[in-house]
Parts: C-alpha cells; sequence; structure tokens
C-alpha cells in the first residue's frame, strides 16, 4: 500500500506493540503530527510540557513496563531539550526510542530556521542513531531502531527524520515484529560456569552484588541466592530486584550504603557480581574493592569486563540463562557461620540507625519512608528526582518487586522525577505512584504537574524541603567547612496555593502526624497530590563513604 | 600488564556516512589519541577498512576494542600483530635542494628506497612507501635540509600468509 513517511512511521510503532508516546509538535513535526491525529484511536499521544517531560516519562513508562519508551520531537530546540533526559537513559539502560523531526534536506546543512544536527549532538549519549534520507530507508530504519534499542545491553536509539520524508510517499508492506535473540553464553563461558560453581561450592564466605542489570532476572536471582544460601547486596538499581524483607539481602553497597554491606565486600573471599558495572558510588576505591576476595562478573555487555575492576572470571551472557546454569550445578553453602555473621552486623546497624532517627521531633525522612511503606502495603511504585531524598528512599522504602523503585542512577538527573512519574503513570494506571522528591529537584520539574493534572494521573509527590540543596550542602559541611556556596534556597512560594493554582491538592506538614494524615489523604485523591514535609536542612544521608574512601573512612555520625 | 605501547588496530565498518565521526569520538570521550587513522573502502563495497595507530597498555586497548566492537557499524575489530603484517605509511615530502647537496639528497633517498617524483630548479619531490619507522629515519636523515612541506598518509596494513581477517558482519540486520 503507498502511504507518506509519517504513516509509515506510524504503521511500524504499531508493528512494534506502541500503543502510547510521549511527544510535544512542532514545524518541522507538522506531517507527524498530523499522522498522530489520523491514527488517535490506536496510539495516545501524551503531550508534557516540554519535550524533556515527555523524554523523561518516556524513560519511566519503559523503566516501569519493561517495553519500549517512544518521544517524538521537532527539530531544533525540540530536539535539543531531548540532550538530558537521553544522557538519563542511556547512563541507565533503558531502551527508548526517540524520532525527531527536522528541516527537509533541501535545508539541511545550512544553517536553516530551527536546524541543529541532533544525530552529531546525541552520539555519544544514544546507543545508536540515524538519519533517514531516504523514504525508502523509513521503514527498515524503525524496525531497526526498535530492535538495537533491546538488543544485549538496551539503550536509547535517536531517528532524526526530514520533513520532506515525512511527506514523501512510497509503498509500504507491513512486517512482523523481529524479537531480539537473548545473548548467547559461549562455549568457553559455559566452562567458566562451571569452574566458577565449584568455586562457589568450595568458598566460605560469598557474597552476592547486584545492580540493575538484574531486574527481569529477579526470580531466578532469589531461586540461586536462597538455594546456595549466599548473602546479597545491591545497588541503587537494584532496589526492589529482590525483596527488602529477604533474609539474605543484606541492602544497599556504596556511598551510602549499610556500613555492614561495604564491610562485607571486603571480608568476602567470593564476589559474584551480576547485572552491575562496578561504579564509582560502589567501587569507590577500585584498587581496594572487594578486598582479597575472587572476583566474578556476569553480565550482558562485555565492555564492562575488567573496565573499572579487575576481575578473575566473567560470564556473557542473558541472566537468566546464565543463572539457570548456576541454579544446577550449585550446592548449598552449609556453613551458615557467614549468614548468621552478615544477619547480626546488619541487624545491629539497623537497630542503631533507629535510634539516630527517632526520639526527636520533626519530620525525619526514615520515618517518612516508613509511613508511605506501610501505606501502600509495599506495592506502589516509587519515583525518586536526585539528592538526599533519593538516599533516603533507597535507604528506607521497603522495595518488594523489581520495576518499582524507579530512579536516575548513573547520570542523577535532577528534575527527572516528575517526568517520569507520568510514564510511570500511564504505564502503570493501578498502581500509586509515589514521587519522592527535594525542594531543588521539584523546582526543576514542578510544570509537568499541569500535564498530570490534565491527563488525570494521580501521583503523590512527596517533597522533602530542606529550604537547601542538600547533598551539595552536604559535601560542603564535610568537604568545604560549612562554606554554603549557592545552597540555600530562598524562595517563598507557598506549595499548598501553588499546587492549587495547577488544579492539583496541596499538603504541608511539619511533624510526623501531620505527615501520616495528610499522606492518608492523599491516597483517598483522584488527582495529583503534593506534600510538602518540612525537615531540617543539617540532617545527612549517613552512612557515607566520602568518593574513592573505602569503608573504614566510614562516617556514620 | 603496563606496558604502554603503539598499537595497530584494523576495524572493518559500515561504509556510509557518520561512521568516522562516531568512532573518533568515542576515541576523545575516553581520552584515547589517535595517531594516525586511515579508512578505505574493501574488496566489499558495503565495508571500510579502517587502520588506527595509538598508543595505550593492554587494559586501555582491551577496553577501546570492546568498546569500538559495540558501535553498531563496526563489523569486527583486530589488533595488528606487528611480526605477522605488512604495515605501510606513504610519505611525499618536498626538499629545498641546490647544487650543492642535490647528490646528497638522491644518496640519502636511494638508500631509503625512495621514488624521486619530481626534480626542480630548487626542489625535489620525494615519495617513500614504508614502515612508519623506516619515513622517521628518512626525516631524521634530512635533518640539515630544508624541508619545504611534507604529507604523510598514516599507516596502513595487512596480514601476512593466507589469512584473512574475518570481516564478521555481526551486525548484519534482515529486515
Ligand atoms: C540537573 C542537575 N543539576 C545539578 C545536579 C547536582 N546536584 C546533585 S544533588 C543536588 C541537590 C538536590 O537538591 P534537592 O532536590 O533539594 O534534594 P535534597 O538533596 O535536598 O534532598 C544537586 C544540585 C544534578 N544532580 N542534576
Amino acid at each position: 500500500m503507498q502511504l507518506n513517511g509519517s504513516d509509515i512511521l506510524i504503521e511500524v510503532l504499531i508493528e512494534e506493540g506502541v500503543d502510547t508516546v510521549f511527544g510535544y509538535p512542532g514545524g518541522a513535526a507538522l506531517n507527524i503530527y498530523d499522522a498522530i491525529y489520523k491514527y488517535r484511536d490506536k496510539i495516545k499521544h501524551i503531550m508534557p510540557v516540554d519535550e524533556a517531560g515527555a523524554c523523561h516519562a518516556a524513560d519511566g513508562y519503559a523503566r516501569a513496563s519493561g517495553k519500549t519508551g517512544v518521544v517524538i520531537a521537532t527539530s531544533g530546540p525540540g530536539a535539543t531539550n531531548l540532550v538530558t533526559p537521553l544522557a538519563t537513559a542511556y547512563m541507565d539502560s533503558v531502551p527508548l526510542i526517540a524520532i525527531t523531526a527536522n528541516v527537509p534536506t533541501s535545508l539541511i546543512g545550512k544553517d536553516s530556521f530551527q536546524e541543529v544536527y541532533i544525530a552529531g549532538i546525541t552520539m555519544t549519549i544514544t546507543k545508536h542513531n540515524f538519519v533517514v534520507r531516504d523514504i525508502n530507508d523509513l521503514a527498515n530504519t524503525i524496525r531497526k531502531a526498535f530492535y538495537i534499542a533491546n538488543t544485549g545491553r538496551k539503550g536509547p536509539v535517536l531517528i532524526d527524520i526530514p520533513k520532506n520524508i515525512t511527506i514523501a510517499e512510497t509503498e509500504f508492506v507491513s512486517k512482523q515484529k523481529i524479537t531480539p535473540k537473548p545473548v548467547q553464553i559461549s562455549s568457553e563461558d559455559e566452562n567458566t560456569i562451571k569452574e566458577v560453581a565449584k568455586l562457589i561450592n568450595e568458598s566460605k564466605k560469598p557474597i552476592i552484588y547486584f545492580g540493575g542489570g538484574a531486574k527481569d532476572s529477579s526470580d531466578k536471582l532469589r531461586e540461586f541466592m536462597i538455594n546456595s544460601n549466599i548473602p546479597s547486596v545491591h545497588t541503587l538499581m537494584g532496589a526492589g530486584v529482590l525483596g527488602y524483607n529477604e533474609k539474605l539481602n543484606i541492602g544497599l553497597l556504596g556511598m551510602h550504603g549499610s556500613a555492614t554491606a561495604n564491610k562485607v565486600m571486603n571480608e568476602a573471599d567470593l564476589i559474584l557480581a551480576i547485572g552491575t558495572r562496578f561504579s564509582d558510588r560502589v567501587a569507590l576505591n577500585t584498587s581496594k574493592f572487594g578486598g582479597g576476595a575472587k572476583k566474578v562478573h556476569i553480565d550482558i555487555d562485555r565492555s564492562e569486563i575488567n573496565k573499572n575492576v579487575n576481575v578473575d572470571y566473567s560470564i556473557i551472557g542473558d541472566l537468566n540463562d546464565v543463572l539457570d546454569r548456576f541454579n544446577k550445578l550449585v550446592k548449598r553453602v552449609k556453613d551458615d557461620e557467614w549468614v548468621k555473621y552478615l544477619s547480626d552486623l546488619i541487624s545491629k546497624e539497623k537497630e542503631e540507625d533507629i535510634k539516630r532517627n527517632t526520639n526527636k521531633d520533626g519530620i525525619y525522612p526514615s520515618r517518612v519512608m516508613n509511613i508511605i511503606g506501610e501505606k501502600t502495603k509495599d506495592a506502589a511504585i516509587y519515583v525518586t528526582d536526585v539528592g538526599q531524598h533519593q538516599m533516603w528512599a533507597v535507604q528506607y522504602i521497603r522495595h518488594t518487586k523489581p520495576r518499582s523503585f524507579i530512579t536516575s542512577g548513573g547520570l542523577g538527573t535532577m528534575g527527572f522525577g516528575y517526568g517520569a512519574s507520568l510514564g510511570v503513570q500511564v504505564a502503570k494506571p493501578d498502581r500509586r505512584v509515589i514521587h519522592i522528591t527535594g525542594d531543588g529537584s521539584f523546582y526543576m520539574n514542578l510544570n509537568e504537574v499541569s500535564t498530570a493534572v490534565e491527563y488525570n494521573l494521580p501521583i503523590i509527590s512527596i517533597i522533602l524541603n530542606n529550604s537547601t540543596l542538600g547533598m551539595v550542602r552536604q559535601w560542603q559541611t564535610i568537604f568545604y567547612e560549612s562554606r554554603y556556596s549557592s545552597t540555600d534556597i530562598n524562595k517563598k512560594m507557598d506549595y499548598v496555593k501553588v499546587a492549587e493554582g495547577f488544579g492539583a491538592k496541596g499538603f504541608r506538614c511539619e511533624t510526623i502526624s501531620e505527615f501520616e494524615s495528610a499522606f492518608e489523604e492523599a491516597l483517598k485523591c483522584k488527582c495529583p497530590v503534593w506534600i510538602e514535609c518540612v525537615i531540617d536542612k543539617d540532617l545527612r544521608v549517613l552512612p557515607m563513604i566520602p568518593a574513592g574512601g573505602t569503608v573504614d573512612d566510614i562516617i556514620v555520625d | 600488564m603496563n606496558n604502554k605501547q603503539r598499537r595497530v588496530l584494523v576495524l572493518f565498518v559500515d561504509n556510509s556516512s557518520g561512521v568516522l565521526n562516531r568512532i573518533t569520538l568515542l576515541f576523545s570521550q575516553k581520552g584515547f589519541n589517535i595517531e594516525t587513522i586511515t579508512c578505505s573502502v574493501t574488496c566489499v563495497p558495503s565495508i571500510s577498512r579502517m587502520t588506527i595507530v595509538t598508543e595505550g597498555d593492554d587494559l586501555h586497548i582491551t577496553q577501546i576494542m570492546k568498546q569500538t566492537s559495540k558501535l553498531i557499524e563496526v563489523h569486527s575489530v583486530h589488533l595488528i600483530d606487528h611480526c605477522n603484517s605488512i604495515i605501510r605509511d606513504l610519505l611525499l615530502v618536498k626538499i629545498e635542494i641546490d647544487d650543492s647537496n642535490k647528490r646528497r639528497v638522491c644518496d640519502i633517498t636511494n638508500a631509503h628506497n625512495g621514488l624521486i617524483l619530481d626534480i626542480g630548479s630548487r626542489s625535489m619531490i620525494v615519495e617513500i612507501t614504508a614502515s612508519a619507522s623506516i619515513i622517521d629515519g628518512y626525516l631524521e636523515a634530512l635533518k640539515d635540509f630544508n624541508i619545504l612541506e611534507l604529507s604523510r598518509t598514516g599507516v596502513t596494513s595487512i596480514q601476512l600468509g593466507d589469512d584473512v581477517p574475518d570481516m564478521n558482519i555481526i551486525n548484519n540486520f534482515e529486515f
């Protein structure tokens, strides 16, 4: 059938199973938007306040659903607004398709109105990108883009389509979606698996260290952990992959991880790194990371092996397959001493932490997180921005399911939270979405509340308002002798009024009981809600290991 | 492991626009210096062969090979074994001469298997195709002469014997 480029674009999106796209129109995208109008019964289009919001929303949609997020932007400023969100998705390996319209090919390269070379700009922050210069290449380019975004280590792919291509016509034949095959384990790696299984069976103090790469292998990972009786620690991106109440799940590792988790890495005799990349927030000191333990790295991305930390064994493959093999070969670690030692350490640490955070007036983030967990029965999807609140959230929210703790880990993008929450709520209309943010981050994207109001998305934002850029201030306190350069926020905004102005609902709380009742009220609301929690600006995220340090440098008070 | 040395990499890549840019961007992002880069189409018209000379230790080279292999347009990456390959660089140089030194320049050029392409009234153009170190040696031998203009291609290479490197078309999508 003879179709124009814009119709072909939508037809292929439908082939790929896309039913929702996020985007923002403009001159170069007019034909695409005309097709979106025509196909409105088949594909839902959501228009956030700007392209950054749209792209974070597509990212949140992908993270929560496991599907591919799609964002559409016009040329020039529309396209450049995608840069931070694309980098965010790239760093966290989120499958995303960004469609940018461009000026007609006849005007490309002539500094035409609203022309930028977005393919050049995004080269290092996308897994791949394309410029379509021939209408006959369009359909297959989009199919390839979906394939690439979802093969091996996932990531964002950008397709730039000049305006004349969106109107040019060609014969279109629809095709079956090609599902990427899982990465095969090589025969060499099969042998490594056997060797490592033997090593595990012989080890006395093994530990699993997993990250976001394990999110689609949570069942196999749990089976492996429980059957082998090996305790585990996780990264920020690994939050939720295993439930917080799993006996063997010690919790967060790294800069703001527990002292126990960090200590364990030094005492273990075998570290099994699964779907994680030894980032500098975890392997703070690469030369000392893991002490004398033998290290095994299991990942889908070969280029991660020996990138930051040298390992003794590596296995490349789909984690479900690799863990399946381990589940057949690995015996239970009989010695319970190691597990008992760790559980005692972590319970003691938790007790001390509770002591530190109670018997005090005011709102304590740990209590806020606990209440959120209790009232949502730990079943909500939690989305964060970036800063102290993010760390308190990962430390104290009781994650029970994968894809339920959504945060910008790799890039640490303030202003990610609201946009992402939109996408999460669209992907999961039946689940409560709780957006946990700080005042600094919230200012960066609170305009998106208007989108939540427009589309009836009952997102609850918990704003931990310390009137400062808390995380940066914390570093200034510790490393810059309290010289608070440009961190205090002296805005005089009335959150409740502004919320109402947007058509949302607002609460302000100064005590924990006020918070508790506000949160209960919020859960009953069918509209977006903000709850401003006034907290002390001197609160710090603890424990903390300074960048480049080891567990010996840990700050606990 | 920490043996920083000069390495020659051969990459088989898509013969399409933007590929060179993507590869050089990756090198600069990772902080690798490219000493020379050459690129031309192969016997398969859709594939180009890129030869990159860079310096680094084993870890860095392994990392750059893994990172470049990840690029969608890159089909395969090979580290060249110096002992088992022919590695060549081409030099074109214009040297200032007069009656008193012309003979000497010719002798040095002949000793390096250079080809004299042109002799003018005040200058001479020479071509040398050799390994980079021989070309370096030639230029060193000419250091007392005045070089007016110089152009080198950068390294290109091919493996000795009957074996051919696998272009391994891993990213050949069948759509
Ligand atoms: C876009 C962006 N700009 C700057 C930063 C640097 N940064 C990291 S945390 C932080 C402070 C965040 O403040 P807030 O959102 O109020 O959260 P808090 O730490 O107070 O909980 C800043 C400025 C960043 N991560 N992202």
